[in-house]
């Protein structure tokens, strides 16, 4: 079987697998809850008149920081350890593996089944929330094309922060612990620094994309440092590939005991 | 006949346990019984043979083919692992259809095996429910199933029978019969002799990573039966069924603990046959019998210590 229908095949079980996974429905939640706390500014909007608590605001300001440096991080790390940790669990990898199928394309076909699942909750509830709040305000296209730039960025942090976790759980164990201490611990401290330092952080290409994003809305000042948006596409870009490649190459040869 | 398995001095070992150690054999079709107590190395094998491990010396060769050089043999192999492992939120129709399409069938082909699968391993009525709900002889069916959906040529079974009633067990036993008939090549592995018995007469024993003896089952038969066997008794009148037994020329022993006897007898057919007409003629009131060593590792113990 050669690589291509055996990535197909292996998609096609996932994609439709993955979004019966209990995973899946916390992480449906976690994309709309942002909808939710429109529908909660809505109700006070409607007893407290306030320019600085309306939806849009909202949405322009604190919706962006909450998918950009909390979900896309955590959907990330918790969708591409998965793809072999599941396996490995529930004892099914040998049902994968000893099959005729290249094993680069099991992984691969896995990892893209659930990228393609996790990026189409999180566009759903992007989506939404940006529809409820700027309803007012969908005429007007200089709105959507920030949007549609900020959504790239979502998708793009996605598949760069999967990739990399997906890569280090096919040699590492608890890459979950690893990826959370990486995001929030190491991430979150590194773009307080001002140099060269930051640029060994995914999340700065990712800002990079959509640079007004972290300057005004933070705990500290954010010397974000932006990268141009070419340097910053392609590096996200290869960044992704050396570590799926890197990936595909060890779960290749490496052996894993059920 | 040619070797559909091949092994050269294989060894495979698990930081400092060992798997298994330098064997070399050649399994032709048909049925081949891979016995021996638990932690032997069966599954060790089994798992090489099904590429999920990789020896660390010596080589297999699957049709010919090395297996660390040409993963394509593997569309000719199915293997059932020993563990019960399901992607439990599928059907099972899903589940026998998806590892199909993992063989290369297109979809439509895929789908009309697997319902000839469900069909032939009796879980028709139930190929819409989801495994979760499935009973573990149920599970354990769908997973042979999952082995020989797409008819290959060489059946890796790992303790196939584990959780499987009794009915079913017959009709497994019957399938992997069949299997043998058409000329393919399975290896089943149990640590029950009685379950290898009847499936075949061609064995290889394994003990500690080492192929100890392969062969005729009945070679083992003989070992067994010439081994000296312990079978305890409990009965309120034990003294009284001591001394009838004590002058049957197959007892070698006996003696008292735990509430009952233990005798130890050389000749175990012609023992049970003398207790059962004492038992029937004295009315005796037994209430347990029991062989503590009748099990292979006992059998291994006794082989090694020759």
């Amino acid at each position: 079987m050669s690589f291509f229908p055996a990535f197909g095949a292996v998609f096609a079980i996932f994609i439709r697998l993955g979004f019966r996974k209990k995973r899946t429905r916390l992480f449906v939640f976690l994309a709309f809850l942002p909808l939710l706390l429109l529908a909660v500014i809505a109700i006070v909007g409607a007893f407290v008149e306030s320019r600085d608590f309306s939806a849009p605001i909202f949405f322009s300001k604190i919706a962006p920081t909450y998918y950009l440096q909390f979900l896309v991080g955590i959907m990330a790390v918790f969708f591409s350890t998965s793809v072999l940790a599941e396996e490995l669990d529930d004892k099914t990898l040998p049902y994968l593996t000893s099959r005729p199928a290249p094993r680069g394309a099991v992984l691969l076909g896995k990892f893209t089944a659930y990228f393609a699942q996790m990026g189409a909750v999180l566009m759903a509830g992007v989506i939404c929330s940006f529809v409820a709040a700027n309803w007012e305000r969908l005429d007007r296209w200089v709105v959507w094309a920030d949007f549609l730039q900020f959504c790239f960025a979502l998708l793009l942090a996605l598949l760069t922060y999967g990739a990399v976790f997906l890569c280090l759980s096919t040699f590492m164990k608890r890459t979950i612990l690893f990826g959370l201490v990486y995001l929030f611990g190491f991430e979150s401290f590194v773009q307080y620094l001002p140099g060269f330092t930051q640029k060994l952080t995914i999340i700065h290409y990712v800002k990079s994309l959509i640079p007004q994003v972290a300057v005004e809305y933070s705990f500290l000042v954010v010397r974000l440092q932006p990268s141009s948006l070419s340097g910053s596409i392609l590096t996200l870009l290869f960044v992704s590939l050396a570590f799926l490649a890197l990936g595909w190459l060890v779960f290749s040869r490496k052996e894993y005991v059920v | 006949m040619s070797a559909v398995v091949k092994t050269h001095k294989l060894s495979k070992w698990y930081g400092r346990v060992l798997g298994v150690n330098d064997i070399s054999l050649e399994i032709t079709p048909g049925i081949k019984g891979l016995l021996g107590p638990n932690g032997a190395g069966k599954s060790t094998f089994l798992k090489i043979a099904a590429g999920q491990l990789k020896p660390n010396i010596g080589r297999m060769y699957l049709f010919g083919h090395d297996i660390r050089r040409r993963r394509k043999v593997f569309g000719r192999v199915g293997y059932c692992p020993e563990y019960d492992g399901f992607y439990l939120e599928m059907t099972g129709r899903q589940f026998l259809a998806a590892m199909l399409r993992l063989q290369g069938h297109p979809r439509a082909t895929a789908s009309e095996m697997a319902l000839r699968a469900l069909d032939k391993i009796g879980l028709t009525d139930r190929q819409d429910d989801i495994i979760k709900t499935y009973s573990l002889g149920m599970r354990q069916r769908l997973k042979i199933a999952q082995a020989f959906a797409h008819e290959p040529d060489l059946l890796l079974l790992d303790e196939p029978l584990n959780g499987v009633d009794p009915v079913w067990r017959y009709r497994v036993m019957e399938m992997i019969r069949d299997f043998g008939r058409q000329g393919k090549t399975v290896i089943v592995s149990s640590h029950i002799l009685a379950e290898i018995e009847s499936l075949t007469d061609d064995i290889i024993l394994i003990h500690q990573g080492q192929v100890f003896a392969q062969g005729d089952i009945h070679y083992i038969r003989d070992l067994i039966d010439t081994h000296p066997h312990q079978v305890f008794i409990r009965t309120a009148r034990e003294r009284e069924l001591a001394a009838v037994l004590a002058g049957e020329p197959s007892v070698s022993g006996i003696g008292f603990e735990d509430g009952g006897m233990m005798v130890r007898t050389t000749n175990r057919d012609s023992f049970f046959q003398h207790l059962m007409d004492c038992i029937v003629e004295q009315k005796f009131d037994v209430e347990e019998i029991t062989s503590p060593d009748d099990n292979l590792q006992a059998v291994f113990d006794y082989l090694i210590g020759r």
